[in-house]
């Protein structure tokens, strides 16, 4: 019995074209992914295991910070080994795919060499840096230097690791349990270029780091002697592959993990509490994110109390810290005068000022 | 320099300030502020070439009495 067989028209002429079709770059590397980390590693999934790389957030506000051994922009942390100057401050970086930039300078006027290179860390905390062992990393930034004469110096780049459990950082390694670090030297010019430096993580590490050095040489009193930094990013891997940019607000949210700042000017409520006795309040502060460890205090501004009947002025230095946990703080709020018991709301009075809670690493 | 803070009455000290900073930091061993904190008990100063161990141990100033 005979059978007969159909196919459906085939246009070879179509089928043709569509093998011309234009593929750009990353479609042919998804294309000639072999696993679905292969297309992760084109497309992106939070890669970048540093917070704040392309240096957009500042939420302690400092114009410049001084200071060395302290946090500046947010999540990087400032170090130089032999004395206390430093300057380190957000700029426009000109470029479009960055807006901003760390400035990482010298002091006018403080020698500069090489003894007393400046370090620009960051720190991941265990819970980061844990899956890494064994792996291969990539460290990548943008850069350029000073256009000043007789600034003609360099960077470091480095990724160091630790054995440890959430050791905090000196200068460009962990404080304890360090375990290893591999750096490459560069050399900047004036115009922003992509630089990196891979290193295979040792399979005991718990904690990695990074350091951006501003390398220097033997200058003094120069006026301009820096380098800028910015889209910095760390990843797994053997190459730098495109910076991976997230919406501010999850930025912000990663950042609030380790700091968390309310800047108020006066009358912005801050939280509410309970009056206990004729001088004593406590006032409580919920976090926006669960924070990496029960935070530090500072604060900058007086606060106003009011219970709904009077209103209370509390000055900075009698506002400090009753107890902390990692998703809410309880502030002491120290007077007099006041009626107990009663419920109570307390907000900025002495102009714009800062409540700072800080879990760094 | 440290002392500790007695910010409940009645209730022991579980928070220090740093004066020199003017930070309040709470005994959590997580936080680094208290790390270094315990680092300083143990007799060592922070200096810009790392801690140095000065004296035997340290000891904060005494709360505040009520």
């Amino acid at each position: 019995m005979p059978v007969t067989v159909s196919k459906p028209a085939f246009n070879l002429r179509e089928a043709l074209n569509s093998l011309r079709r234009k593929m750009g770059l990353k479609g042919s590397e998804i294309l000639r992914a072999e696993t679905v980390d292969d297309v992760y590693n084109v497309i992106g999934r939070n890669k970048n295991l540093l917070i704040n790389g392309d240096m957009r957030i500042n939420q302690r506000g400092g114009a410049s910070y001084t200071n060395d051994s302290t946090y500046t922009l947010d999540r990087w942390k400032v170090g130089r080994y032999d004395s206390n100057h430093v300057q380190i401050s957000q700029q426009a970086s000109g470029l479009s795919a960055f807006p901003y930039c760390v400035r990482i300078q010298n002091p006018q006027g403080q020698t500069s060499n090489l003894a007393n290179e400046i370090h620009l860390n960051q720190a991941l905390e265990s819970l980061d840096s844990a899956f890494t062992r064994g792996q291969e990393l990539t460290l990548s930034f943008w850069a350029r230097m000073s256009s000043a004469a007789g600034i003609s110096r360099g960077a470091s780049a480095t990724i160091y690791f630790g054995a440890g459990t959430d050791n905090y950082v000196d200068y460009d390694y962990f404080a304890a349990n360090a375990v290893g670090a591999v750096s490459k030297n560069f050399s900047l010019d004036a115009t922003w270029k992509r630089y990196s430096v891979t290193a295979v993580a040792p399979t005991s590490t718990n904690q990695v780091g990074v350091a951006i050095t501003k390398y220097n040489g033997s200058v003094t009193g120069q006026t301009n002697d820096y380098i800028e930094v910015t889209g910095v990013q760390l990843e797994l891997g053997s190459v730098a592959t495109p910076f991976e940019y997230r919406p501010y607000q999850q930025e912000l949210a990663l950042c609030q993990r380790y700091f968390y700042a309310i800047n108020g000017v006066i009358g912005d409520r801050v939280g509410s509490g309970f009056v206990f006795s004729a001088t004593n309040a406590i006032g409580f502060i919920s976090h926006p994110v669960v924070m990496r460890a029960s935070p530090s205090l500072f604060v900058t501004s007086q606060m106003d109390i009011n219970d709904s009947i009077n209103g209370y002025t509390v000055s900075a230095a009698n506002v400090t810290l009753n107890k902390a946990d990692k998703h809410m703080t309880a502030l002491s709020l120290v007077t007099s005068g006041m009626t107990a018991p009663r419920g109570m709301q307390f907000y900025f009075t002495g102009g714009a000022g800062t409540i700072g809670l800080s879990a760094e690493i | 320099m440290y002392k500790l803070m007695k910010n409940v009455p009645g209730l022991e000290s579980s928070v220090v300030h740093k004066i020199n900073d003017d930070i309040f930091i709470p005994f959590d061993t997580a936080n680094s502020d208290y790390q270094r904190y315990l680092k300083w008990l143990d007799g060592y100063e922070e200096t810009h070439n790392g801690w140095v161990k000065t004296s035997d141990g340290n000891t904060p100033l005494p709360a505040d009495q009520e």
